[in-house]
């Protein structure tokens, strides 16, 4: 993986604005008055369906980014977008078909020659002739760079995102299509659709799924293969993911017929930045009373890799894992364990690399009103299965992945850097108390250590040369009113990341620190009057990394406070940045009408810091926001 | 053609063509399209690059840190930007050949061309060209270059293949506020890391056409007998890196790149 500032984990300007204003509007929209619609069964031979719509209208303006000589931090000034998402599903009896067709339009943005002027015009101070051959030389550079930044960017593009039909009986099931797919706890495979990642990646294909049952024995087996199918346009960067003829020979054309082509812009070679893998894949599961067993393996199947690296340059990666799920080990426990293995076949000339594996489980036990939960990892050699994007031209998409190995940190959690979680041990110790049947209290000590983080190591060596050891720990406090009267939550923490061996600190000598972080972590909600509502949920930091962080310690923090009264909801959101880098503060708003319980429309103005959002280990870097967009949601 | 500096055969440059600011002309071109905005150039820009002189003598502090290059005795263009593309001649204008030698003196900076590694004969014993970017903010490149579990500190990797064929030419960009680097950002980078490579400044960013600034590190590879561009690297792929050296400076055998 790679991304700015440092190599994998980009800025360390978590964009956690836009984690918590999603979550925020969540809580609110679910908590707020909800006119449920609560669809009856449909009787049989019925044909029932739905219609979703989901619109979109933004315009962005400078975002406050602009580095001179940098025309990225241009690029993302001054466009505009309608975006429209139109999702149909139907269904009789078993059956099930359904499409999503995915249009958006950029009906302004700019241009390389005015990205070259504004370039110089900063470099300068003015436009004012006369211009040297430097200026023009300058020009000259920033305008081909210009070039290849939109080749790829601001392309309207209407496409079939997704569409499957299939057949979901008691012991069968069949789709052919667009599928999600989890296979253990996500080792092997897992492509799933995640908002806050603004990700949807399934696989085009089949799969299969049958059930034997006996009294106490169930017997599952699934089959699926086809083409890995990612989101193709982020609307929030207007980046695009493009194929050609190249990247999808044979049978692949079909299956990518109607996504969005590449385009010639001013002279380029118009080029792929998605060649699309290929997967199959399976499990089986034995379940004996409330204990599973289970099996499952995933090939994907590479075509030459766009931008190089350990995973994406390999021809073929093998993933399997067998599981043991006991979701009721002696009274209030339970325990999950799985065991994987990875083999990146390399292509021809090069040494195959040696084998990965994984080891994980969790186990938690309960004896009121102490509740214990302990995960553990142990991996080696164990990559994110990386989509084959061109890293350098769709950076946007540099972090998508096929698979997702568990962190056994909290789900927040964006300071593993680097390949931390390809070559680590450690894992997480909780413990709960709960006073009463609405309270509870608890603490977490983590501690990990990778070989993996201060530098490259794909080969997983193991030495007090490279290593990192992390202690994370924090504690919780949460209680509830009755009826769902109010919710207060509270976590603070903090993260200390060493290496074992001193480098070169920037700010003069050396130095043992690689990162260090306090933090603190809240969500209120509280009924006030008859429909009307208050929320607050925050996220303070301070932070100290020693290598691509800012000189010194810096502070980062969001707060939001929404208001709802019946279908109206009003939330403001604040977050600053003490990182000399990035701007101070930023302010924005959040008006919402609901039309019903899954309808609604919403008008969003404002900033938005930028940064990286990491859900579960899963991470995306975010560029800053400044505009306003209007959002509408419609559900037939 | 299109103005370019890398890709451009010649010196001169299409005029853009002027657009009636932000306003397409035709609907369907506006919804097909979109709009884009094709501002009209200065007075004067166009016609500065005829007067472009890779001779210029105005003093060396008075350079910018990239210019042009010379395309007599280099490799014939087309010249691109893309893989398996010749790249264009173009000159750093503040160069440490050998930073720790020069005891990190500014004033021993040096015009280096790519054209100086350019050996279509094998006379110099030049194979293949290593080019880096380095910018201060960036912690992966501080990692690169001062070495981990797999590859010691990158000058050392690179002078340790310097019989076989393998020169470099690392340029910093960018300070760590991400503004322009300057000659005082140099020395720092290279007496913390003790570089004993070439090491140039590129404050222009000359090297944003192949990769974008806030995308670190970023690594290319240039055949030296042609000037092709032979693969690229963004982030730190420091193992892929020298496999694909270790195959150009000894095609045919099997790569073991790291060390022991």
């Amino acid at each position: 993986m790679i991304r700015v500032r440092w190599g994998l984990a980009a800025s360390r300007v978590p964009a956690t604005g836009r984690l918590l204003g999603t979550t925020l509007f969540l809580l609110l929209a679910c908590c707020g008055t909800a006119r449920g619609q609560q669809q009856a069964p449909p009787e049989p031979g019925r044909v029932s369906g739905s219609v979703n719509n989901f619109t979109r209208a933004q315009y962005s303006v400078d975002n406050r980014n602009t580095r001179v000589g940098s025309v990225n931090s241009l690029s993302d000034d001054d466009w505009g977008l309608i975006h429209n998402r139109l999702s149909v599903q139907a269904r009789q009896d078993a059956w099930r078909v359904g499409a999503r067709i995915d249009g958006v339009w950029f009906y302004t943005h700019p241009s390389s020659s005015e990205l070259a002027l504004e370039a110089l015009r900063l470099r300068r101070g003015d436009l004012q002739p006369p211009f040297s051959a430097q200026d023009t030389a300058y020009y000259e550079l920033r305008q081909q760079e210009g070039a290849r930044d939109l080749s790829t960017r601001y392309r309207s593009v209407l496409y079939p995102s997704k569409y499957y039909v299939g057949y979901e009986g008691r012991d069968f099931d069949a789709t052919i299509g667009d599928f999600n797919a989890q296979l253990g706890r996500g080792f092997v495979l897992s492509l799933r659709r995640q908002d806050e990642l603004q990700s949807d990646t399934t696989l085009r294909g089949a799969r299969v799924s049958g059930t034997l049952r006996g009294r106490a024995l169930r017997l599952r087996a699934t089959a699926l293969g086809g083409v890995l199918n990612p989101l193709r346009v982020d609307a929030g960067s207007g980046r695009l993911l493009s194929v050609n003829r190249g990247v999808t020979p044979g049978p692949l054309g079909a299956l990518d017929w109607g996504m969005p082509r590449p385009g010639q812009v001013e002279g380029l070679e118009p080029a792929p930045t998605l060649a699309p893998d290929r997967l199959v894949g399976g499990q089986l599961e034995v379940q004996l009373d409330t204990v599973t067993l289970g099996v499952q393996t995933a090939r994907v199947i590479r075509q030459p890799a766009l931008s190089p690296d350990s995973v994406r340059s390999a021809k073929a990666i093998q993933t399997s894992s067998a599981s043991l799920d006991v979701p009721e080990l002696w009274r209030g426990g339970s325990l999950y364990t799985e065991a994987a293995m990875q083999q990146r076949q390399s292509a021809a000339a090069e040494p195959t690399p040696e084998t990965g594996y994984a080891l994980y489980a969790a186990l938690s036990a309960q004896q009121r009103p102490w509740l214990i939960g302990v995960e553990f990892k142990h991996y080696r050699r164990f990559f994110p299965l990386l989509a084959n994007v061109d890293a350098a031209r769709a950076a946007e998409f540099s972090t998508l992945q096929y698979n997702a190995p568990p962190t056994t940190e909290a789900h927040w959690v964006d300071s593993e850097f680097e390949g931390h979680n390809t070559c680590v041990s450690g894992g997480r110790v909780k413990l709960d108390h709960t006073f009463g049947p609405r309270r509870s209290a608890g603490v977490w000590v983590g501690h990990y250590r990778s070989w993996a983080e201060s530098g490259s190591n794909p080969d997983c060596r193991i030495g007090a040369s490279n290593e990192n050891v992390i202690w994370d720990l924090a504690s919780s406090f949460e209680q509830t009113g009755r009826a769902s009267a109010y919710r207060h939550s509270f976590v603070i923490g903090g993260r200390l990341d060493q290496t074992r061996h001193s480098f070169p600190d920037p700010r003069g000598g050396r130095t043992r620190l690689f990162y260090g972080e306090t933090y603190l972590r809240y969500g209120v909600t509280q009924r006030l009057l008859g429909q009307l509502s208050l929320q607050l949920q925050g996220w303070h930091r301070r932070l100290l990394q020693a290598q691509g962080g800012s000189t010194g310690p810096s502070y980062q923090g969001d707060h939001a406070t929404g208001v709802r009264f019946g279908q109206w909801l009003l939330a403001l959101g604040t977050q600053y940045d003490s990182d000399p880098r990035t701007p101070d503060l930023y302010l924005n708003g959040l008006l919402q009408y609901d039309l019903d319980s899954v309808s609604n429309v919403a008008l969003f103005a404002g900033q938005e810091r930028g940064g990286l959002v990491c859900v579960n280990g899963v991470c995306r870097d975010y560029a800053p926001f400044e505009g306003a967009r209007i959002d509408l949601t419609l559900q037939l | 053609m299109q103005g370019a500096f890398w890709a451009a055969p010649g010196c001169c440059v299409n005029l853009q063509r002027v657009m009636s600011s932000r306003i397409c002309s035709a609907l369907g071109l506006l919804v097909v399209a979109g709009c884009s905005r094709d501002p009209e150039l200065p007075p004067g820009l166009d016609d500065a690059v005829t007067n472009a002189n890779t001779d210029v003598d105005a003093g060396l502090l008075d350079l910018p840190s990239v210019i042009l290059g010379s395309s007599q005795g280099y490799a014939p263009g087309p010249y691109g930007i893309e893989d398996g593309d010749v790249i264009r001649n173009v000159c750093f204008n503040y160069v440490w050949p050998d930073p720790r030698a020069a005891d990190y003196d500014t004033r021993a900076m040096q015009r280096t061309c790519l054209g100086d590694f350019y050996d279509p004969d094998g006379e110099k014993g030049i194979r293949v060209l290593l080019l880096s970017t380095v910018a201060e903010w960036c912690g992966a490149c501080r990692a690169e270059w001062g070495g981990g579990a797999q590859f010691g500190p990158f000058s050392d990797e690179i002078l340790a293949r310097h019989e076989r064929g393998l020169r470099s030419l690392a340029l910093m960009y960018h300070d760590d506020q991400g503004d322009p680097a300057t000659r005082t950002d140099m020395r720092e980078w290279a007496s913390t890391y003790e570089m004993e490579v070439p090491f140039g400044l590129d404050a222009e960013f000359a090297m944003g056409s192949f990769s974008r600034a806030d995308l670190q590190p970023f690594n290319m590879l240039v055949d030296t007998r042609t000037m092709r561009i032979l693969e690229r690297w963004v982030g730190a792929q420091t193992d892929k890196l020298f496999a694909r050296i270790e195959q150009e400076l000894n095609p045919g055998e099997p790569v073991d790149a790291g060390r022991d």
